[in-house]
């Protein structure tokens, strides 16, 4: 493998993530190339490093701020209410319907349009009474059939079934 | 009871990655006001620690984007971590590491703000890949290539540096 494949392995291999064949390559290069076990000393050495770096205090001046911070009385937040997610569809449906609204409001042809807004109302109503007369009409026809048949079907039955009918 | 339990990670945080610690006081302060008002849409049940420290990672880099600190020079690491650097018995095994966790300090300004985080919450913080990517927002692969390229880089300014000790 050459140098740079190692050095893009290197940090995996020092964590033990490598597979053992990956793994045993490495180890062949670092016997020879000076430059890469070097590198491999370094990294260690930086992580070890790194890991033991110190924690500091914030240091009391810091954490009286903070406490401060903490016992201000909360402001009251039009913003943050709104924020809140169980009113996102509210404020979804609200939006939607203050479009409409101020769509409808808005217009400077407001009254053509309610024109036009009661004329589909009527042609609508009058769909509605056609449709109306017409399954009225289906219905008197299948009662008329219906009655030609129990007619003929008395014609056809004998006169003792009949009576018994 | 926030402050107490939490103040020192944020301050820590905010102090491994502007290497500033004026600058990390104001973070820290700022981080606090944000939580404060954020505190509301905190979902119960949701790991506390983890939100939290996402709150201060964005923070953080937008901060840093605002006012791009990689201009600026990071307090000497013999500031204010030395005085608290853990000590093992051996004074000259603790020399040489002070020195290699100073040459660090100073290198971590030379990393992209994405992988000096990804560093300081993996190594130094000790998180795992997962909490990292997490925080971070991103895939556990990214954090995983973040965090080695950024020790790599970590550990050629460490060769440098020691290259250029010894040439003096």
């Amino acid at each position: 493998m050459e140098c740079n494949r190692i050095e893009e392995l290197l940090p995996a291999y020092l964590d033990r993530e490598l597979d053992a064949a990956e793994s045993a390559q490495v180890e062949a290069h670092l016997r020879t190339c000076r430059a890469c076990a070097s590198l491999s000393a370094l990294l260690a050495e930086a992580d070890a490093a790194l890991a033991a770096f110190p924690d500091v205090e914030p240091g009391n001046e810091l954490k009286k701020r903070l406490a401060a911070i903490a016992e201000r009385k909360p402001r009251f937040s039009l913003l943050a209410v709104l924020r809140r997610p169980q009113l996102q569809p509210a404020l979804a449906a609200a939006s939607l319907l203050g479009i409409v609204a101020s769509l409808y409001l808005l217009n400077p042809n407001r009254r053509e349009f309610d024109k036009t807004i009661v004329r589909a109302f009527h042609r609508g109503v009058g769909k509605v009474e056609t449709l109306y007369s017409r399954a009225g009409s289906v219905t008197d026809t299948i009662g008329a059939y219906a009655e030609n048949f129990y007619a003929s079907l008395r014609m056809i039955t004998p006169p003792d079934r009949d009576k018994k009918l | 009871m926030l402050v107490d339990l939490f103040s020192k990670k944020v301050f820590n945080l905010a102090y491994q990655f502007s290497g500033s610690y004026q600058e990390a006081q104001d973070l820290t302060q700022d981080i606090f006001v944000k939580l404060f008002h954020a505190l509301p849409r905190y979902e119960s049940g949701r790991n506390f620690s983890a939100w939290l420290t996402t709150l201060a990672k964005n923070h953080l880099i937008d901060e840093y984007r605002r006012t791009k600190w990689e201009k600026k020079n990071r307090d000497d690491f013999d500031d204010h971590l030395l005085t608290t650097a853990s000590e093992t018995g051996d004074p000259e095994k603790n020399l040489m590491q002070n020195e290699t966790q100073r040459i660090l300090w100073a290198g971590l300004n030379r990393l992209s703000p994405e992988i000096r985080l990804a560093v300081i919450l993996k190594e130094i913080q000790g998180k795992s890949y997962e909490e990292t990517a997490g925080i971070t927002g991103v895939p556990e692969g990214t954090v995983k290539s973040r965090v080695n390229r950024g020790r790599l880089q970590l550990a050629r300014i460490l060769q440098n540096e020691k290259e250029n000790a010894d040439g003096m």
